[in-house]
């Protein structure tokens, strides 16, 4: 977008918008729409860290391909903002892309055991929430991670919803792979799992729209008036029931209580009718469970329906949880040995040079690659989507919102919770500066030459600061300040 | 709740301690039974701690010094399995099939109350609730009959009689359905018959199952007993997992459950069933990871390399799981529920691809043929020498020592393992020309050996080697294959090693050495003493239960019987009264 609007310039003149400094209007980076912020927050979430490998102390390699060494999802060296290996595929959208280093989760490096695990790391990466360990009530050989806030994305979708009233506050998505648990919250204790079946999905947020030229149905009607009757007379049985739980129990009743309001504003919601064109599935079953269900047709399939979804106007926030996968669709010929991606990751050190399985070297770089850029094509996919809708005064929807794409560790083999890997795309109604990477390691060099050392005093509780007020919020902190360095937002983000 | 958990097994008082400690409270006093504090027939029924007859403990309370061994419990909701059950016996449905999402917290999603609204809404639409209806459902709305309705079905839903309340909400539900305005045609009998029924399906007090207790002047004022019914329904959720039947009802109406005999009679019926053995089947199941979690495949679905086992087949993978639970059954109810027998028998139940692993020369042929075959005592003793434990703690390719020996240090040991160090180097040697490491166990050893790995690794090291001679299927090897950059080689496979996990000491040869040392482990009885603990009473074990879980102990090493302790657990103190939790 390089039009400089009547409001642009009036933000720019009146210094209404801090974060677009006249310097932005002229170098071909200008923001449009920029008084406004961005309309919707989208959160791709993919388990077990990213590609890298690394040294015997755990320091990430540099990316040199010293002792076959990489991190593939890094930008390349060098002054100018060039895609890593992963990130390749999102060439298209490199001016709408930001990328962050040295972004440390505190919450999780500062409360688990030993850096970071997997249930640490995931009940944390979002939230930066104090967390309660305790033991499964029937099974204390499980652990249940408890938050004490809500992550990132429910907060948003909360205040969103009061800006811009829709029928899904939130759209959760799930393709299911192997994981150590969802790392969404929609409150303190209330962990959120994502519709994982196209169908259902598809089911549940279409019922109610229309092509726009369809006469309501009497029938469809009737059946909606019966289902808004039953709703509510289990959310009265629910009213009734919390007072004959104890005080413990009462969270667990009104959480219960809330899914039901929650389904009812859904039927509620009433006919919507859209320009929007909804999705087409096909080849999927709509019984699959989570453990049968076929990822390489549902992952794609979920975007599209989630960007119909905004398209239609259905919702504000969407999130999309995608495990740790191995999949054979996408190399089938790899030793079976290696049958599950979490292995992969682990037996980064065990493939260099080195070492005994330094043979499977290529093999090894060449399927977590796959995986990876797999797994980062949904999010390829989602942004086409939305660079390919228009949104009036000569925008895209990509403009007009921000998305975050990021997973439980930097690198998965040593559990690192450091340096985080936080990618941002669309240009967030221009309060973002996009089209570069920032590197908040104290270390690094100015030119972003390849280095080892590393240092800072930055957060994830900084970076959710600075997208809460992104969206207008007026906040100072999030999560719990216990855990960080410091409070308030990133800087350099505009 | 948080007690026992590093390590999580019960640490007991001395008894010293415990005699020490005198009677307090005031047992035997007049009780009041039936629900929701109403006088049931055994109000004023005596008894003595100890009198299995009484309305009071079962135990005599010497050991925990005169106080009844009661928790406080939280709200339960039915698992998904439950549910179904549930549905298919309260709906005499048996083609129903609701399938709930797993919960994944203590608190429901809201993935879950959208296949619960769904699940009741497909329930719903089979009509088999309108069996309840006491009249013409396809006649003119008819309250009165709805009411009754309400009672009938509820009743049966609730696990227990309706309140005032509750025939209130529901009465009003039917009635706002029946009345409903600007729909076309106008909403029939049946149909609020239904909206009423799908609301029942998915109310709060079917799907959690909430105790609450009466208050007995008999009992410390923190102390309650759990009434009749709710006794009733842990008893069937128990022995069943689902709902209790016409029998239980009735027992639980007519106060037959205010006493540890009463309890320990139906205990004894439902164990009898063949809900029972199935609820036995599952629970091995779930106790051995056989069932897909988001961590690792089932049983059927688990990854093997299939030009290495080019045998393997779905019937094959559903004899492993039909195996495993059928030698759990037949331990409980055909042994006398011998844990040793569970941890030692030759007897397997076995179909022709299961066979011919095993090497069973006559036996079934076909994948849909079973039957019960004797296997070679030199290679198999008990369940972790069969196939089904075997393959699922196992990589495509190779035997896991590692998988292997975590599974039985956590799982049947129950000892607390740590997740290794994310920073451990974990790298393994530089093979070369003299020292070439091959075999699975050598290249564990040597990975194992450095820094501060044997710490956990020299407990589940060897535990994982006794268990050498079953490949990645299970089958028996005496040689292990592989290949190194193309070059294949054969090593022979050790299976000895020196155990110094909890109390197993010593050297053993095999896994069926393994097998005789978990079946005479006090640490081996205690861990399934907590397991059953566990799914009897829906919490980890407390301080309180110190002395129920000495008792059973001894019993269990006495007696070997596993079904008594299943009866043991569901009749005890802990089981029968629950105390006030704090606010």
């Amino acid at each position: 977008m390089k039009t400089i609007n009547r409001r642009l310039v009036l933000a720019g003149l009146g210094g209404v918008a801090i974060a677009m400094p006249w310097l932005e209007l002229t170098h071909g980076k200008a923001q449009a729409q920029a008084a406004d912020g961005p309309k919707r927050f989208v959160l791709f979430f993919d388990h077990g860290g990213t590609l890298c490998a690394t040294d015997k102390g755990g320091k990430k390699f540099d990316g040199s391909g010293a002792q076959n060494g990489v991190d593939a999802w890094i930008p390349l060296p060098g002054a100018e903002f060039k895609l890593g290996a992963i990130h390749q595929q999102l060439q298209p959208y490199i001016d709408s892309l930001l990328i962050l280093r040295g972004i440390d989760n505190q919450a999780c490096a500062k409360q688990s055991p030993y850096n970071g695990d997997h249930g640490w790391a995931n009940a944390t990466v979002l939230t930066c929430a104090n967390v309660t360990l305790t033991p499964h009530p029937g099974d204390s050989s499980q652990d249940v991670y408890t938050t004490d806030g809500p992550s990132l994305d429910a907060l948003l979708a909360t205040r969103l919803a009061q800006k811009n009233p829709v029928t899904f506050p939130s759209i959760n998505l799930e393709v299911p792979a192997h994981n150590y648990g969802s790392p969404f919250y929609r409150a303190a204790n209330q962990k959120v799992e994502g519709d994982y079946n196209p169908k259902t999905v598809f089911d549940k947020l279409f019922a109610n729209v229309t092509d726009g030229a369809s006469k309501p149905d009497p029938a469809a009607e009737r059946a909606r008036a019966l289902k808004k009757s039953i709703l509510d007379g289990v959310g009265e049985g629910l009213t009734g029931f919390e007072n004959r739980v104890s005080a413990t129990d009462k969270q667990s009743i009104e959480a219960h209580l809330e899914h039901i309001r929650s389904l009812e504003k859904q039927v509620a919601g009433g006919m919507v009718s859209a320009t929007c064109t909804k999705p087409t599935l096909t080849g999927l079953d709509p019984k699959a469970d989570q453990y049968s269900i076929d990822i390489e047709k549902s992952g794609p399939a979920m975007v599209d329906i989630l960007i119909a979804a905004f398209r239609c106007g259905l919702t504000n926030v969407g999130t999309v949880n995608i495990g740790g996968l191995y999949a054979l669709f996408l190399n089938p010929t790899f030793p079976a040995a290696y049958n599950i991606g979490h292995s992969l990751d682990h037996s980064s050190r065990d493939v260099g040079k080195t070492g005994p399985d330094g043979a499977k070297w290529q093999a090894w770089y060449d399927t977590q690659l796959k995986n990876r850029q797999w797994r980062l094509g949904l999010v390829t996919r989602f942004l086409a989507g939305l660079a390919a809708t228009p949104e009036g005064n000569g925008t895209t929807m990509l403009d007009n919102t921000l998305l975050m794409s990021t997973t439980e560790f930097s690198c998965g083999a040593v559990h690192s919770v450091a340096d985080m890997p936080i990618l941002l795309a669309g240009k967030a109604g221009g309060k973002i500066k996009t089209g570069r990477q920032i590197n908040y390691n104290l270390k690094a060099p100015a030119n972003n030459a390849a280095t080892l050392d590393y240092q800072t005093t930055t957060s994830l509780h900084n970076l959710y600061t600075s997208i809460l007020q992104i969206f207008g919020g007026t906040d100072t902190n999030f999560g719990s300040t216990t855990h960080a360095w410091k409070t308030g937002p990133l800087d350099l983000l505009t | 709740m948080r007690q026992f958990r590093n390590p999580r097994k019960v640490q007991l008082l001395p008894l010293a301690t415990l005699l020490l400690a005198g009677c307090s409270g005031v047992i035997g006093a007049p009780g009041i039974s039936g629900d929701n504090g109403q006088a049931g027939p055994n109000a004023g029924g005596l008894g003595a701690p100890g009198d299995p007859n009484g309305t009071g403990p079962a135990s005599n309370l010497t050991c925990t010094g005169g106080k009844i061994p009661a928790s406080p419990v939280a709200l339960h909701r039915l698992s998904p399995e439950e549910y179904a059950n549930t549905a298919r016996d309260l709906l005499v449905a048996p083609m129903a099939n609701p399938k709930l999402e797993p919960p994944t917290d203590n608190v429901i999603t809201e993935l879950e109350v959208a296949s619960l609204n769904g699940a009741a809404h497909d329930l719903v639409a089979l009509k088999a609730h309108r069996t309840f209806v006491p009249c013409d459902v396809n006649g003119p709305q008819d309250a009165a009959c709805a009411a009754k309705f309400i009672d009938k079905f509820g009743a049966m839903a609730f696990r227990r009689p309706l309140d005032a309340d509750e025939q209130t909400w529901l009465t009003g539900v039917y009635s706002k359905v029946s009345a409903l305005t600007g729909v076309t045609p106008a909403i029939t009998f049946g149909e609020s018959i239904d909206a009423v029924a799908e609301v029942i399906l998915q109310s709060p007090q079917l799907v959690y199952i909430n105790e609450v207790g009466v208050v007995d002047a008999s009992l410390p004022s923190d102390v309650r007993r759990l009434t009749g019914y709710e006794r009733a329904s842990r008893l069937s959720y128990l022995l069943w997992s689902t709902m209790p039947d016409e029998a239980l009802r009735t027992a639980a109406g007519g106060g037959a459950l205010d006493t540890p005999a009463g309890v320990r009679t139906q205990a004894d019926r439902l164990l009898s069933d063949p809900r029972a053995r199935q609820m036995v089947r599952r629970f091995a199941s779930t106790w051995l990871g056989l069932d897909a979690t988001t961590l690792h495949p089932a049983i059927e679905t688990i990854g093997k390399n299939k030009t290495k086992f080019a045998y393997d087949t779905p019937g094959l993978r559903d004899a492993m799981r039909q195996e495993t639970e059928s030698l759990y059954e037949h331990a409980f109810f055909e042994k006398n529920g011998s844990f040793k027998a569970l941890l030692t028998s030759t007897d397997a139940y076995v179909n022709g691809p299961l066979a011919t692993l095993y090497g069973v020369k006559s036996g079934p042929t076909s994948a849909d043929q079973y039957a019960w075959v004797t296997l070679d005592s030199a290679q198999r003793a008990g369940i972790f020498t069969r196939a089904g434990f075997l393959a699922s703690e196992a990589s495509a390719d190779y035997q896991s020592p590692v998988h292997r020996g975590v599974f039985i240090m956590r799982n049947t040991l129950c000892q607390n393992l740590p997740p290794p160090p994310p920073n451990v180097d974990n790298t393994p040697p530089t093979p070369n020309g003299s020292t070439q490491l091959r075999s699975v166990r050598s290249l564990l050893d040597a990975k194992t050996a450095g820094g501060s790995c044997q710490s956990c690794h020299g407990m589940i090291n060897p535990i994982g080697f006794t268990l050498e001679n079953y490949d990645a299927m299970g089958a028996w090897q005496t040689q292990e294959k592989g290949a190194v950059d193309g070059a294949p080689y054969t090593v022979d496979v050790d299976a000895k090693a020196t155990l110094k996990a909890a109390d197993l000491a010593g050297p053993v040869q095999s896994g069926v050495e393994l097998s005789s040392l978990l079946a005479n482990s006090d640490d081996a009885r205690t861990c399934v003493i907590q397991k059953w603990f566990e799914k009897a009473l829906a919490r980890t074990a407390s301080d309180d239960d110190k002395c129920l879980m000495a008792d059973l102990q001894s019993k269990l090493k006495a007696n070997d019987d596993l079904k008594g302790l299943v009866i043991a657990l569901a009749s005890s103190d802990a089981a029968l009264f629950i105390k006030e939790p704090a606010q």
